[in-house]
Formats: C-alpha cells, structure tokens, sequence
C-alpha cells in the first residue's frame, strides 16, 4: 500500500499501479485517448500528462505509465497542464480536422482555433488497434508502416492480410471512431484494411453469425468438427 | 440491395470485442437475483456504461428489492430507493438540486449521469405519468424501464406490458381465455412521441450495443428512454440458462426489435437482411404460452410482421 495525494485528496494506492489507474479509483478525472485497461500503456497520445512532486522536484509525466510512489503529490489541473493538454488537442486536431470525436473534446477543453496547417489524416496514431490485434486478439494483423510524419497503420504491404479474421475489436476500441466496419450483401466488409470475408448462414435457420475467417480460427481453436460450429447459438 | 442506414457495429461483433469493455463493476455481485436473472444481468452492464460518477433513483420492482435487503446493498454508488411511481418525479428533483447545488458552488461543476430505473409496472402501469412529466420538462435524466412484462416479484401478476397471450396469475389460461388478450402497451413509441433527444430498446443479450446506447444517452443533452428487454426465467417458466437466448430469439422473431430514435430518427441497430424467425421459436420454449393454439400463433405472427414492416417504413421515411 502507498500513499499519495493527488489534487490535495488523499489517495491510497496497491504498489504496482499507475497514477491515471489510482486517480482514477479515486474518481480524479484525467482525459486519455490512447489508454485502454485491456492492453499495456503506450503514452502516444499525451493527454494523460500530469504534474508529479516527489521530493524537490517537480515534473511532467504521462499519467498512464508512471508508477505510484510513497508521498507522491500529483497535480492533474493546473495551468501548465491546461495549456499542455490544449496544445496537445490543437495538435492533434491539425492532423485530423475532421473527427468528430476530437471537435467534441476541444469544446470541452476550451480549444477554440487551430494555429497549425492542417493535415488530411482520420488516424491520430494511437496505436490502440494495432496493441488490441497483438495483445488481446493475439494476430497482429495490423501495425505501423513508416516514420515521423508518413507513419500510419495499415495492413502488410497494404493488402489484405490473412490472419485478420475481421473480429472488429480494433474498431471497438478506436477512441475516434475510424475504422468502420460493415455488412453488406452477405460480406463483413473493413475498407481500411482491404478486406471482406463472406458471413456464415446458421444450417439449421439460415441467418449470419460470424464471418468464415472467425469460424477458421474457432476451428483451429476449439478442434471441434465443423458442422456443429456452423451452427448459430440458438440453433446448437 | 442497399443499406438503408448504417447499422452501428456494435450489435454484430463477436468475441474479441466484448473483451474490451469496461471492466469496472458498480453493481456487484452478492444480489438476491434468481438464477439467469436478465433485469440483473442488464443492471450490470448499464453500471459499466453509466460509471462512477452516477446516482441512481430506483422505483420499487424486483431490482430495488433483490439489491437491498438490509444492511447490504449491491450498489457501488449513490442509490435512492423510492415509491412505485415516482421514479421520473425523484430523478427529476435530483437533477434540479444538482443544478442548484453546482450554480451555488457547493459541489464541483462536472458530469453527473442521473439513471432512473423502473420495471415494466412501474413505467407502463403506476409510473407513467411521472415519466411523461420528467421528459416533457426536459430533465437530464436517463430512464431505463427493465421490461420482464409482469409483475415478478409480487408473483407474476399481469401488467399492461404484457405481451398477447401470456398466461399470468391476472390473466390465466383455461377453458374460458388463452391468456392476455390485450397487446403489450409500447411504451418505447410513447416516449418517442415526447420528442426527446434520445429513446432506444434494448436487451442484455446484445451487451456492447446496450453499453453504447447507455453511454450515448447520457452524451445527448436532456431526456433519454430505454426500454431493457429483460427476461425473467422464474415467471415466463423457462430453465435459467436459456436467458441469454430467450433475449436474442425475442430480437431475431422481430418481437422485441432494438431501434433507437435520436432526435426523431429512427434506426434499427440491428436488422436481419435473410429475414426474421418465426415467432413459434420463440413462443413455444415458454410456460407462459405453452398453451396457444395455432391460430393465435398465427394472429401474434401477423401483428409482429407488421410492427417490423412499420418500424423499417418508420426508418426509411425518418432518415431521408
């Protein structure tokens, strides 16, 4: 057990968390964008920077990554830290004016203008989906291509990859909502990542359930035969 | 053939995506639920959505009675217990102290959710006309009627959520009668027509597209209605593990379609392009209806084709 104060409360924390996971606990609001509990921080977005006294010294660190210490005091909003977080939105925004997502969070941050030229981009390079594909979904169907500011997420060589079985977890937890996923026509369709898999009728009622990349894995998963897996839940 | 509206991705994504959701429990465990309780089970994830920084105004019902019996409580928040029919009224007065409180300085200026929560009973039956005042004087609340189309806990007495047919202790089935012979009051289509921002059904069964239409309720400044579909294996007579399926055959038959209307928009979250089920799947896994004879299968089939039909026409005109 450690003790901290964070925003002048008195916060008790188990050794091991981090201070986002601690404030958070204690109901301390400390906005995140790329921060998920399912997968190991990553500190891209920047968003959780907090101000962290411990001794003499003061400094600047990311909420989500930084270990709790005995007689820590954390200040999540103070004016420095304000203007931090502004900058941050106001940068991200440059790169990608058109997520409404991120318009939502500059009204609630107070960032009225854009000072920076803006860019085209719908990906504020989180890295949450290609971290989900790796840690939970256990694929790595997607990652990073290029450096500084041609780097984006793709699939390998830009086409479609084969172990994505189209699960759609990146598109649930993309915190700007820009991975769309579809069904059209009998297909599962996500036009970011190049690919459409053909959906899987029930053969008892004839109605989709899963997509047949998600029935190849289960397949492989569970070794159970084929036929009772082409059953849909209400029909097994 | 074309998409009419986009259907949001969360009523079809399989198993990798119900990892991600939210882990954090603020109704816990320790109840006093029957088995395969669904109210429960949709509590549950409503919590996930609502958060911490949540107070919750609970009408009398199955929920207020399984979560609290004293000294214990299975609520990680603020939880105000009141009367039968005045969920709305209380969420109501919260809501305006919270406004009160924060203008004054006493309390902090950030988010505060205010969920209301009643059963079928006390939404459609005892509570409607708090809930009528509550969304046309545009409060802040989101109120979330757990519909399990009677009156459960007193010992499945029949409500005027109850569907057509079903055999309830007000209603029996015998020689003289096969059950309700009223159809369910949708009460869904009542809140919509107070024009509120935001009125949505839906069923623990589909987990992340509730957890989405909580959480958008409470983005969306005033009013919201949610209609949980909520199945009560002890009074429908159905074994305790078919919970989860009862909820989504009621989906697929088109019996309990989940839409939401935003702003006077309606959209069906989740659609089925190779057609509905027969209702028959549905029907006859339940006590309840057990005793139908096929003509009024029949006449219950009818009457749900045409509700979807209408509801899809209602979707088409209202999203052009």
């Amino acid at each position: 057990m450690v003790k901290l104060i964070i925003d002048g409360k008195e916060v008790i924390a188990e050794e091991g968390q981090t201070v986002l996971q601690a404030a958070q606990e204690a109901g301390i609001y400390i906005p995140t964008l790329c921060y998920h509990h399912e997968v190991k921080p990553y500190t891209a977005c920047r968003l959780c920077m907090v101000e962290v006294t411990k001794g003499k010294r003061t400094r600047f660190v990311t909420a989500c990554d930084y270990p709790v210490a005995e007689g820590m005091v954390v200040r999540t909003n103070t004016d420095k830290i304000q203007r931090c977080r502004k900058l941050i939105i106001e940068l991200l925004l440059a790169q990608c004016p058109g997520l409404p997502r991120l318009q939502e969070l500059a009204e609630r941050f107070g960032v009225e203008k854009v000072r920076f030229s803006k860019g085209e981009s719908d990906c504020i390079l989180c890295g949450l989906c290609v971290r989900t594909c790796q840690e939970v979904v256990g694929l790595s169907a997607i990652g990073f291509e290029g450096r500084g500011f041609t780097r984006r997420v793709c699939t390998p060589f830009d086409e479609a990859s084969d172990p994505c079985i189209l699960c759609g977890a990146c598109a649930y937890v993309c915190p700007v909502d820009a991975i769309p996923v579809e069904e059209v026509d009998g297909y599962r369709v996500m036009e970011r990542w190049h690919k459409r898999s053909k959906l899987v009728a029930c053969s008892k009622c004839g109605r989709y359930f899963m997509t047949e990349d998600e029935l190849r894995l289960l397949k492989e998963k569970t070794g159970l035969p084929e036929e009772s897996l082409r059953l849909c839940m209400d029909c097994r | 053939m074309s998409v009419v509206a986009k259907r949001p991705k969360e009523a079809y994504l399989s198993v990798f995506a119900y990892r991600m959701a939210p882990r954090e429990e603020y109704f816990v465990r320790g109840h006093r639920a029957c088995q395969g309780c669904g109210p429960a089970l949709g509590l549950r994830h409503i919590m996930k959505a609502a958060g911490r920084d949540t107070i919750v105004v609970n009408a009398t019902g199955c929920m207020e009675i399984i979560c609290s019996p004293y000294p214990y409580t299975s609520w990680a928040v603020p939880w105000l217990h009141v009367a039968f029919e005045n969920a709305a009224a209380v969420a109501s007065g919260v809501d305006a102290a919270i406004k009160a409180l924060q203008r004054k300085g006493r309390i902090p200026k950030k988010k505060i959710n205010i969920l209301a929560i009643a059963g079928d009973g006390g939404t459609a039956d005892i509570g409607i006309q708090a809930l009528s005042g509550m969304l046309a004087r545009w409060h802040n609340v989101t109120y979330i009627c757990y519909d399990n189309e009677a009156y459960m806990n007193t010992g499945v007495q029949g409500s005027s959520s109850t569907p057509f047919g079903a055999s309830t202790t007000t209603t029996p089935a015998g020689k003289v009668s096969f059950g309700a012979g009223y159809w369910k009051k949708n009460v869904a289509a009542i809140a919509a027509a107070h024009d509120v921002p935001y009125v949505a059904t839906a069923c623990p069964s589909y987990p992340l597209d509730l957890i989405r239409k909580v959480r958008r309720s409470f983005e969306l400044e005033g009013p919201a209605y949610i209609h949980l579909f909520a199945v009560c294996p002890t009074g429908w007579g159905i074994p305790p593990e078919l919970t989860v399926r009862m909820g989504r055959l009621a989906v697929e038959t088109g019996i309990f379609p989940l839409y939401e209307v935003e702003y006077g928009r309606y959209k069906l979250t989740i659609d089925f392009p190779q057609g509905l089920r027969p209702v028959e799947d549905y029907l006859r896994q339940q006590r309840r209806f057990r005793h139908l004879p096929p003509e009024v299968i029949e006449q219950i089939q009818e009457r749900v084709t045409a509700e979807y039909e209408r509801l899809k026409k209602m979707e088409k005109v209202t999203q052009e």
